[in-house]
């Protein structure tokens, strides 16, 4: 893959154009047209000044190279933001984002245009911009088995569920991307942003710095720029999309500090502070619980450390579906000793069944997104089992039990590192009532006692079908 | 002409020369179409998203010598075979299967709602052929640019509602599934990158459309 990287030449910092391979066209936040002497690029970073460009001819020249625009890697620099050194560090992030980054399809993008158009702006309409949007992979969904974690985390109602579907409404979307960490099954992606372009910016960012990076996870409409020293922004499409497992991931991978930062302050109309902040208080409680000091993780701008809290360390895909969990079992092989918290914004769960009253319905096996609970069998035996690796927390669980009332299922927003751990495990277990005619499983036998003792001696009759016969042999 | 005018002209254009490019291609209809689309490089196609997708499909038009050369490709996927066209370019073998209707239940429901937009079906292809529902938008889309050239906004929004609800209840109904299935049967040919062509541009428009309608203000 071939990386551009161009800068516009009011650069005042003369060690900037030093840097490796870093191209620099006069006046380029002016006349996006130039960047049409740069050939042969497959992926474009463009370091510009931020408020002397306009977005939409750069999307239209960028695509004039035959580049995707949405994977284009804006940086914004000016001399205030420090020496060659730091941009170097933020040329090294974007370069490595924008080498993974994959083209957008015709439904990851929509036009944007003014709130209102008028006579008056319907004459002079300008060039529209164009945003990345999710997409669901319909294949991947699981909105069939009750599944609508992200119509339940979507702060504008652009998705709905409905008979087994999701719709989703690209014009309500504002693009901020939490149902992309919040579905349980990976189906929903952006082009703005990927697992693999986080992890690919932070491993790049380390590398090319000589002293331990702080990781700003911010968001990308914000105008200002972390306040240095050893602040590095790593821009996402919203700061509430970043779970708490993110800044611990980047800490592991060799960052000396990490944060989200919220946007309430600088003008955000979503104010998803709350979440923000909730999503900082898993990573402080998850650093706190491993015996590290959680000001790794502040939530105010202070001095990055001087050293990072482990030597770097592999993560496979600590920003995908399942990186909270690998995340949480790194961590604890790190300190070597478990990690437990409890917190509303835990991104993982724990599902705890009372044997006593589940009646091993398997509702909520049918209905979890995750895979996380499962049916299996043992000899004559039906099992229910639980692995934590896989669970999200979204609660599905719970909410489909018949039983629920009587406690049969609770789910925990609770991170374990020892049950993430521990893979597969057996939540409850019972034979199954059988056909006195011909042997067939007629139902679990819980299930049918607890059927039992709800008609109690009322109908003895029904009860005796229902109990000693399957549903081929009633009529015999 | 409002600059929202002229941008529907061009759409009126594209949706005109896509019509003609999933037509059966004879020698003067393929020559028209060099021709329509050497024309509609000249419009700013650069300041929309489906842009890589048109010239890749653009590139490949002007590679291609004759309209006989595309002959045998096109009857291979949409007109016939020993089992029927692979790829069939009528609405109704895909949403009547879907429905459970008749083929001839969509296509009396599309002649119902030409005659209710003002509008004789007069093509060669048949009713519910791409090549006609593409060729609708294209009518739709000029009454549209004629709206905005007489300084009327109603007239305008209502054909881009009519837009709209066509793309919805019709064009985008089953095009997916058609250029699923053209990209399975030929996924290096001409008609891959038409579709890809078309998909961009249908994803587009119907979003474009969309958002017009929602921000236009039409004054009482």
């Amino acid at each position: 893959m071939n990386v551009a990287i161009v800068a516009c030449r009011e650069q005042s910092d003369p060690g900037g154009r030093d840097a490796a391979g870093l191209t620099f066209v006069n006046e380029l936040c002016a006349g996006p047209r130039k960047l049409a002497s740069v050939a042969g690029a497959d992926r474009l970073v463009l370091v510009l000044h931020r408020n002397r460009y306009v977005l939409a001819q750069v999307q239209k020249h960028t695509r004039e190279m035959g580049i995707d625009p949405v994977g284009v890697q804006i940086v914004h620099w000016d001399e205030t933001q420090g020496g060659s050194h730091r941009l170097g560090v933020m040329l090294a992030g974007a370069a490595a984002r924008a080498a993974v980054t994959v083209d957008a399809t015709p439904q990851q993008v929509k036009p944007v245009l003014p709130v209102r158009l008028n006579r008056r702006a319907l004459l002079s309409m300008p060039r529209p911009v164009y945003s990345a949007v999710p997409e669901i992979d319909r294949d991947a969904c699981v909105a069939a088995e009750g599944c609508r974690a992200c119509a339940v985390e979507c702060p504008k109602e652009a998705y709905a569920w409905s008979g087994g579907r999701i719709d989703y409404d690209k014009e309500a979307c504002v693009s901020c991307g939490r149902c992309v960490t919040t579905c349980p099954a990976g189906a929903i992606a952006t082009p703005a942003i990927s697992p693999s372009m986080v992890h690919a910016a932070i491993k790049a960012m380390v590398e090319a710095a000589s002293e331990p990076v702080g990781v700003a996870f911010m968001c990308s409409r914000r105008s200002e720029s972390p306040p240095g020293p050893g602040w590095y922004p790593l821009e996402v499409p919203c700061a509430a999309m970043v779970p708490g497992t993110w800044p611990i991931a980047a800490l592991i991978l060799g960052a000396g500090a990490a944060r989200i930062v919220p946007c309430t302050a600088a003008g955000c109309s979503l104010a998803h502070d709350d979440v923000v902040t909730g999503n900082m208080d898993v990573a402080r409680a998850l650093l706190e619980a491993s015996g590290i000091e959680p000001e790794l993780v502040p939530q105010s701008w202070r001095d990055v450390a001087k050293t990072p809290p482990f030597a770097t360390s592999t993560l496979v895909d600590p920003f995908g579906v399942e990186g909270a969990h690998e995340t949480i079992v790194t961590l604890a092989a790190l300190v070597e000793h478990e990690v437990r918290i409890e917190h509303h914004r835990s991104p993982t769960g724990i599902v705890e069944v009372n044997t006593s009253t589940c009646t091993m319905c398997m509702k909520c096996v049918s209905v979890c997104p995750a895979d996380a609970l499962s049916q299996e069998r043992d000899g004559d035996e039906l099992l229910l089992t639980f692995d934590a690796a896989r669970c999200t927390a979204c609660g599905q669980c719970p909410s489909v039990c018949p039983e629920v009332a009587r406690g049969a299922i609770e789910c925990h927003q609770r991170i374990d590192s020892t049950a993430i751990s521990a893979g597969p495990t057996t939540l409850n277990r019972a034979t199954a009532a059988r056909c006195e005619i011909c042997g067939e499983a007629i139902a679990p036998a819980p299930m049918m006692e607890r059927i039992a003792s709800l008609l109690g001696n009322e109908h003895p009759a029904t009860m005796g079908y229902l109990i000693r016969r399957c549903v081929n042999c009633r009529g015999s | 002409m409002t600059q929202v005018g002229n941008i529907a002209r061009l759409r009126q254009g594209l949706y005109r020369f896509f019509g003609g490019a999933l037509s059966h291609p004879g020698d003067e209809e393929f020559a028209t179409l060099r021709a329509a689309g050497d024309v509609l490089q000249t419009f700013p196609i650069a300041d929309f998203a489906y842009f890589g997708a048109w010239r890749r499909f653009q590139r490949a038009l002007a590679g291609i010598p004759t309209a006989t050369s595309l002959d045998a490709e096109y009857v291979r996927l949409f007109a016939s075979g020993t089992d029927g066209a692979l790829c069939p370019p009528i609405e109704s073998f895909y949403v009547a299967k879907a429905e459970g209707g008749g083929i001839a239940d969509t296509v009396a429901t599309l002649q119902r709602t030409y005659h209710e937009l003002g509008l004789r079906w007069l093509d060669a292809e048949a009713p519910d052929h791409i090549a006609t529902e593409l060729n609708v938008l294209s009518t739709l889309c000029g009454r549209e640019a004629d709206g905005w050239a007489a300084d009327d906004a109603r007239a305008a929004v209502r054909d881009l509602r009519r837009q709209n609800l066509f793309l919805r209840l019709h064009v985008l109904a089953w095009f997916t599934q058609f250029a699923d299935r053209v990209r399975s049967a030929s996924p290096d040919g001409f008609y891959a990158l038409v579709v890809d062509a078309v998909d961009a541009f249908l994803t587009h428009d119907y979003d474009w459309t969309r958002a017009l309608i929602e921000r236009v203000e039409v004054e009482a």
